[in-house]
């Protein structure tokens, strides 16, 4: 069973309830420094009330698993940074959705050493955005050991001005034989004036390895609209059930029950406004 | 005659034959049966000269002439075929062009001039008929998107194309639904004759009820520890392995 | 894999490494206005095309060297360049292949391009460059009845001027990058297309560059335009002898495709790769190539086999301006020993409707490093546009990498993209079911990566495509273990 942990950040501050012995959790300024101990499980909710910029620093001992929840309460804007260093069966995640924006730009970048071999990451981004909102995702994947596995799924809505920007590179060494790693950029833009871009990337020196990535960018399916209406759905009504669709995949990755409701009502609350 | 004589072999330091001894003659069939682990595919590989394999001890002839030095399409050359138990795909290599080009290696080097497309096209509707495929399957890429049963009437149709003189089937009836089990075991009955030996590796007797051995073995732990006769096959199918552990 | 299975030969040697001895015209090594006004002179240029290349020329002098491909070179010092080399006789002009000197047909022939009458490629027609002149051109006049101009460029420069002051530089401009004015300053030869409206060419047409001379740089320049519904296939082939040090091939191709015309343009490059054991020596192959679609419904296709050089840089682009415009880029690079390739294409979508398909297969061995880098760029005015991308690549062994860097930039709610890109392995168990099958190892690897290369090579006009399936077969024999 993972032990709970929640951290409330405002004004540049961290604080935090339930923080489970074999987690060691520290800030010293924009640095936040977290040790999750060997064979331990942490599942850990950040809640932003304010906007800010946070360099995370996670290490994950061997054979531990550290998953991070990211849920922004309040329109803010925010600059991440998080490195995370796994060791031999480490397992981190990192899961977020931004969904409040009107004019604030959320940055984040996430940079993965996988030192030890069997280690995994995953990461899990869903951005609904409007008015002049924007967003900015930054990934660089260093798998260094063999038989470690990556999967990242970033999904972004764009309406009116908004914009997308993912950029993931994976980069696999020599020794990293066996690695399976796998990225996913996906954007619907429905408005002709918001923009997505996307530079899904690849760096491969292990010839023994399978690395995917793929990208769409597009709207929404028209064949399905079409079947919604013709079962009697108004325009609206069938949009907004396929772009919950579109947004259930990540948010149905959200290993804690409470969070993952709590993200869908912030969801169907955002659609309903655009 | 293909003769193993005390096989020892090994993968990344793990023993896994530990003196194997067989002996096939043209016409015969043998089964080999034999708990999970006890080393079955890994003899098939072995005979056929995968790489991944280091032999330690022992040989392996035909006609009396060893083939351990050989390279594995030479001693495919000298009539041996193997039908997998997981036969791999190769993406955008046509099925039909494949078929021709293993058609003609050996037609190329047993001194015979190759077959042209079409000639090579009335040899190969014979056999489809025997596997009830149709040409559709000639047009896609080797094992590409194809199902379990569909596989293993390619490694069959490939055997047909072959004549080979030593057949070893892995595990062919390892996931096999009952139709493509009756297609697959009418072609090898169609196939066998007095100048081909078998050697059917299975898990369960169902198989053998198709294909009727004249000799069948248990292997256990890199070894044949017992032989007998057809009714072998249903003394296990009763009672299982363990008594042969002890 | 077993490391001496991947060690074993690649005793094939590049078949092309020889050189012809034949006396030739030099300029004296370096770069600098006198030099160009030579090169004019010597092609008898009209003062429109001396001033083109001058204005180039001035430009290029406040550039610098671009610095942001995946390629690593010594610096190149374009002083110790000779830009001009043609053979002595015969004279410029040819009005019969009788006078053209033996040992270049001969050296032709050997290349497997024999331009004598009774040989010539049926079917094919045939630009022959040698350094820096065109040396003949094959059923030139036959071509010009269906009123295809096909001809060196310094002929079309002569005969067709009004032509080449409308065409040239309206798609690949001197200001684009630091080689494209370079080779506008500097560029000796290359091959001028052009068709008219409604008519489709009648044959394939194809240049065929060789670098004979040390230490010069190859500076062609191709120009190829269609109008209203015409339509052409053109290959470009090219090889040079083995020298110790490295040449530079920096060439401009332009192509213009008015409303329904069609244009296909496929090249299947050897040039010399370098020392397969130390790299040394081998071609520096940087080329600007950009078709722009400029008329409705038109559509310009690149393919490439990319297998020689020691260097590849370049991005055969395409701009859909037209309505319903189609843009394609089919490209096989492969690398070995110590090449390295930078290699992709821009599809920048303008117009409505506009559709760009993108499959790049990069197989990467020995010590190479192998770059896929693309943009799919579309514009707010391009509504309804679509993109579909498949990037594969493909490792032999554990000294060589792998790149892909595409960027995709959407700028309306109405296009689609999508884009894949996996990493494939010629694996132990593929290998060993085709020796299982009495395939020999050579056999079976050759058939793995045709299967691999399918959906590019397809798109090769047939007489190319089998001397390209052999080629990747030579290239990559004895790599795989």
């Amino acid at each position: 069973m993972d032990a709970y942990l929640q951290i409330l950040f405002r004004d540049g501050i961290l604080v935090w309830e339930n923080c489970p012995p074999f987690v060691s959790l520290r800030q010293e300024g924009d640095d936040v420094y977290v040790e999750v101990s060997e064979d331990q499980s942490v599942v850990g909710v950040v809640r932003y009330q304010t906007g800010g910029c946070i360099r995370w620093h996670v290490d994950v001992q061997k054979s531990a698993r550290f998953s991070l929840i990211s849920i922004q309460q309040k329109q803010c804007s925010l600059d991440d940074t998080m490195v995370v260093q796994l060791q031999e069966n480490a397992h981190a995640s990192l899961h977020w959705m931004v969904a409040e924006l009107s004019t604030f730009t959320t940055k984040r970048q996430v940079d993965v050493f996988f030192h030890g071999p069997h280690s995994n990451f995953q990461l899990y981004g869903l951005h609904v955005m409007s008015e002049q909102a924007s967003v900015e995702t930054k990934t660089h994947l260093r798998h260094l050991a063999p038989y470690t596995t990556a999967t990242q799924q970033v999904k972004s809505v764009l309406f009116d001005r908004a914009t997308s920007l993912f950029s993931g590179l994976v980069h696999v060494e020599p020794v990293a034989q066996k690695t399976d790693s796998n990225q996913y950029n996906h954007s619907l833009i429905l408005s002709d004036q918001a923009r997505a871009i996307s530079k899904p990337q690849l760096e491969i020196f292990a010839d023994d390895v399978k690395c995917s990535h793929g990208a769409t960018i597009g709207q929404l399916d028209r064949d399905e609209w079409f079947y919604l209406l013709t079962r009697g759905l108004s325009d609206c009504d069938a949009k907004s059930m396929l772009l919950t669709a579109y947004c259930q995949e990540i948010i149905d990755t959200i290993p804690i029950e409470d969070a993952r409701d709590r993200m869908m009502h912030t969801l169907l609350r955002k659609l309903a406004t655009v | 005659m293909l003769e193993i004589k005390t096989l020892c072999a090994k993968i990344n330091e793990t023993d896994i034959l530990k003196g194997l001894s067989l002996t096939v003659k043209p016409g015969e069939i043998h089964a080999i049966m034999g708990p999970n682990g006890s080393g079955k595919s890994t003899l098939s590989k072995v005979v056929c000269g995968h790489p991944s394999y280091e032999i330690t001890g022992g040989d392996v002839t035909i006609d009396g002439e060893s083939i351990l030095e050989d390279a594995p399409d030479v001693r495919a050359q000298k009539g041996l075929f193997m039908a997998f138990q997981y036969p791999v795909e190769i993406p955008g290599v046509h099925n039909g062009n494949f078929l021709r080009m293993i058609y003609n290696a050996k037609r190329k080097a047993t001194g015979l001039d190759e077959l042209d497309p079409l000639e090579f096209e009335t040899f190969l509707q014979e056999k489809l008929k025997m596997v009830e495929m149709d040409d559709l399957f000639l047009e896609r890429a080797v094992n590409h998107g194809f199902s379990g049963g569909e596989k293993k009437r390619n490694e069959i149709l490939q055997m047909l194309v072959l004549e080979p003189r030593f057949v070893f089937l892995d595990e062919t009836d390892s996931g096999l639904d009952i139709d493509a089990l009756r297609i697959v075991s009418k072609a090898v009955n169609q196939y066998k004759n007095t100048q081909t030996g078998f050697v059917v590796i299975t898990h369960y007797q169902r198989l053998l009820s198709h294909i009727v051995p004249d000799v069948v073995h248990v292997m256990v732990d890199g070894q044949l520890v017992k032989t007998g006769d057809k009714s072998l096959a249903l003394e296990l199918e009763e009672k299982g392995y363990d008594w042969l552990l002890t | 894999m077993s490391q001496e299975l991947l060690d074993t030969l690649t005793s094939q040697d590049y078949p092309y490494g020889f050189v012809t001895d034949i006396a030739s015209d030099t300029a004296p090594k370096g770069l600098n206005e006198a030099i160009i006004r030579l090169i004019s002179a010597n092609k008898k240029e009209p003062d429109f095309m001396l001033a083109f290349r001058l204005k180039a020329y001035k430009h290029w002098l406040t550039m610098t060297e671009p610095s942001w491909a995946n390629v690593a070179y010594p610096p190149i010092d374009f002083q110790a360049i000779h830009y001009y080399a043609a053979p002595k006789t015969p004279p410029k002009k040819l009005n019969s292949l009788d006078e053209v000197d033996p040992e270049l047909l001969r050296t032709f022939a050997k290349l497997g391009i024999p331009l004598t009458e009774q040989k010539q490629l049926a079917g094919v027609a045939v630009d022959a460059i040698f350094d820096s002149v065109s040396v003949a051109t094959t059923y030139k006049e036959k071509l010009l009845q269906h009123g295809v101009i096909f001809c060196p460029l310094s002929e079309a420069v002569e005969k067709y001027p009004e032509l080449i002051k409308q065409y040239l530089g309206s798609v690949v401009s001197y200001t684009d990058n630091f080689y494209a004015a370079l080779n506008a300053a500097v560029f000796t030869e290359g091959s001028f297309v052009y068709v008219p409206k409604n008519i489709v060419c009648p044959m394939e047409l194809s240049t065929y560059f060789r670098i004979n001379t040390a230490d010069t740089g190859q500076f062609e320049r191709t120009l190829i335009v269609c109008e209203e519904y015409a339509s052409v296939s053109y290959l470009e082939g090219c090889t040079a002898p083995k020298f110790d040090t490295n040449q530079l091939h920096a060439a401009v191709v332009e192509l213009v495709a008015l409303d329904h015309a069609n244009i296909k343009y496929s090249t299947v490059q050897n040039w010399y790769a370098g020392d397969p054991k130390t790299g040394q020596g081998g071609i520096y192959n940087f080329v600007t190539k950009r078709g722009k679609c400029l008329g409705k419904q038109s559509k310009i296709s690149w393919t490439q086999v990319e297998t020689g050089s020691a260097i590849t840089w370049k991005y055969p682009s395409c701009v859909l301006i037209g309505e319903g415009s189609v843009g394609e880029f089919y490209s096989v690079a492969l690398t070995n020993h110590f090449q390295q390739a930078d290699t992709g294409t821009k599809m920048i979508h303008i117009g409505k409707n506009t559709k760009s398909t993108i499959v790049s297969k990069g197989i990467s061995a020995g010590r190479s490093h192998n770059t896929y880098r693309g943009i799919v760029q579309m514009n707010k005015s391009a509504i309804g546009a679509h993109n579909f991308t498949q990037c594969d690549s493909m490792l032999i062994g554990n000294r060589c990498s792998a790149n892909t860097f595409p960027t995709i930039d959407v700028r309306n709610a109405s296009s689609t993209v999508g884009h894949e890109a996996t990493t494939v392995k010629i694996s132990e168990d593929q290998l060993f079911y085709c020796a299982q099958r009495g395939i020999s190892q050579e056999d079976a690897i050759a058939a793995i990566i045709n299967g691999f290369c399918k959906d590019v090579f397809k798109e090769l006009p047939t007489e190319f495509a089998v001397e390209a399936t052999q080629l990747l077969g030579l290239k990559l024999e004895n790599s795989v273990g």
